[in-house]
């Protein structure tokens, strides 16, 4: 069952401007709950923008209008800095020989997926470096004063597998935060998506801002959304991710062939198959229902228990003793309550 | 319901009441999830900071019962 004020939300965001009010009684429309739930997917500027695109501001209250215009105008403001920075950062880069790539929004918005740069919301500027470069990047980074704030935390055993990302940086003179990616994923998840893809990409000489290309952008979007941000294993839907695949107009990538086969791909068009977005008649029989079911059931058990880090902290017990004296502490104190047992099955199951 | 006209009319320290503020951002502002604010306000967006791995179990989990983490705010 689909909100009425989602389902809304739907027809203006991927509908023409005819198709705005199917299924929908625009005097049930409760104009706060649109608000409340457009802004929890981040889409309150795209919304505005579509309302202006298809000239329908006359179907709502005037102050929603000027409200959802501040917002889209901030944003919009705030993304101008933000390519203004992601541009600087990159001659930096290019100045210092560190070939980069911009991932996520920022190269949505570099690769004008979006008819308006005001339409998407952005956190930070992500982008990717090759492990090679970790290093530089580091000193290149803080001789320009891209301060990391994770310098105060309690120092942590040096990961055993290359992490997603380096600590997020900020330049005081900045506005916009930036994460120096060397990964996709998180260790664990590499064997589904990994960087190897940018390889060729990486090979080319880098002279000024470079993105990957839409299909990687289709599958980058997917999986982060399928795996980092939990689609996969909360039954939930983004419409920022969406929006962003709608925007992306991938036709290389939204084949039925192409999505079929993979099962992060099928259970995000699945799960967002009730709002009939995409033109994507996926094929399910019984057989392959029960094979996807128990196929997510396996991937989750394998997250829950694997891959919290779980299975390298026990695989570094032996040899770190700081850790070891540390989760001593830990089993006296729940041993002492008597609540080991429940720790350790909380621990596990994550 | 007497702490709620109490909540609407102390003035903060910066000369607003609470009332005033809502009247200034309109009646929507107290329907908008908090992410859409903390994105568009850059020394907050600056301040999520993602780890960069993982927290660390043994250390980090006092309780045990860590609650899922909310979909990326990130770009």
């Amino acid at each position: 069952m689909i909100a009425l004020e989602e389902k809304f939300l739907v027809n203006i965001l991927y509908r023409p401007a005819s198709e705005i009010l199917n299924g929908v009684d625009i005097n049930t429309i409760n104009f706060e709950k649109l608000v409340t739930l457009t802004s929890g997917h981040l889409m309150l500027p795209a919304l505005f923008f579509n309302i202006q695109k298809k000239k329908i501001s006359y179907l709502f209250p005037e102050d929603f209008i000027a409200y959802i215009k501040s917002i889209y105008a901030i944003n919009k403001a705030r993304n101008e800095i933000l390519l203004e920075e992601a541009k600087e950062l990159s001659e930096l880069l290019v100045e210092n020989n560190i070939k980069h790539l911009f991932l996520k929004g920022t190269a949505l918005l570099l690769s004008n997926v979006f008819e308006d740069i005001g339409e998407r919301m952005i956190g930070d500027i992500d982008f990717i470096i090759q492990g090679k470069d970790e290093e530089k990047i580091k000193k290149v980074l803080e001789k320009n004063k891209y301060c990391s704030k994770i310098t105060g935390h309690i120092k942590k055993p040096k990961p055993v597998l290359i992490p997603k990302h380096l600590p997020r940086r900020v330049n005081k003179n900045k506005k916009i935060a930036i994460e120096p990616h060397l990964e996709l994923l998180c260790p664990g998840w590499r064997g589904v998506f990994n960087s190897k893809r940018l390889s060729s990409a990486f090979k080319e000489n880098i002279k000024a801002i470079k993105t990957p290309n839409q299909s990687f952008l289709f599958d980058h979007c997917i999986y982060a959304f399928q795996i980092p941000d939990k689609g996969f294993f909360i039954p939930y839907h983004g419409h920022r991710s969406i929006y962003d695949i709608y925007k992306l107009d991938c036709k290389k990538s939204l084949t039925i062939n192409n999505i079929k086969k993979d099962i992060f791909k099928k259970h995000f068009f699945l799960t967002i198959e009730k709002f009939n977005i995409f033109d994507l008649q996926l094929p399910y029989s019984f057989w392959s229902l029960c094979h996807d079911k128990c196929l997510r059931v396996l991937i989750t058990l394998y997250s829950k228990l694997i891959f919290k880090n779980k299975f390298f902290v026990l695989i570094l017990l032996p040899c770190n003793k700081s850790l070891r004296k540390r989760a001593l502490n830990k089993i006296k104190y729940h041993y002492s309550n008597k609540t080991l047992l429940n720790y350790t099955y909380k621990w596990l199951m994550g | 319901m007497k702490e709620d006209s109490k909540d609407l009319t102390e003035k903060a320290p910066y000369g607003i009441t609470r009332k005033e503020a809502l009247q200034k951002m309109g009646k929507y502002a107290a329907f908008t999830v908090m992410g859409t604010f903390v994105i568009l306000n850059p020394k907050k967006a600056q301040a999520q900071s993602a780890d960069p791995v993982d927290p660390d179990p043994v250390l980090d989990d006092p309780g045990g019962a860590t609650p899922p983490t909310p979909p990326g705010w990130g770009g």
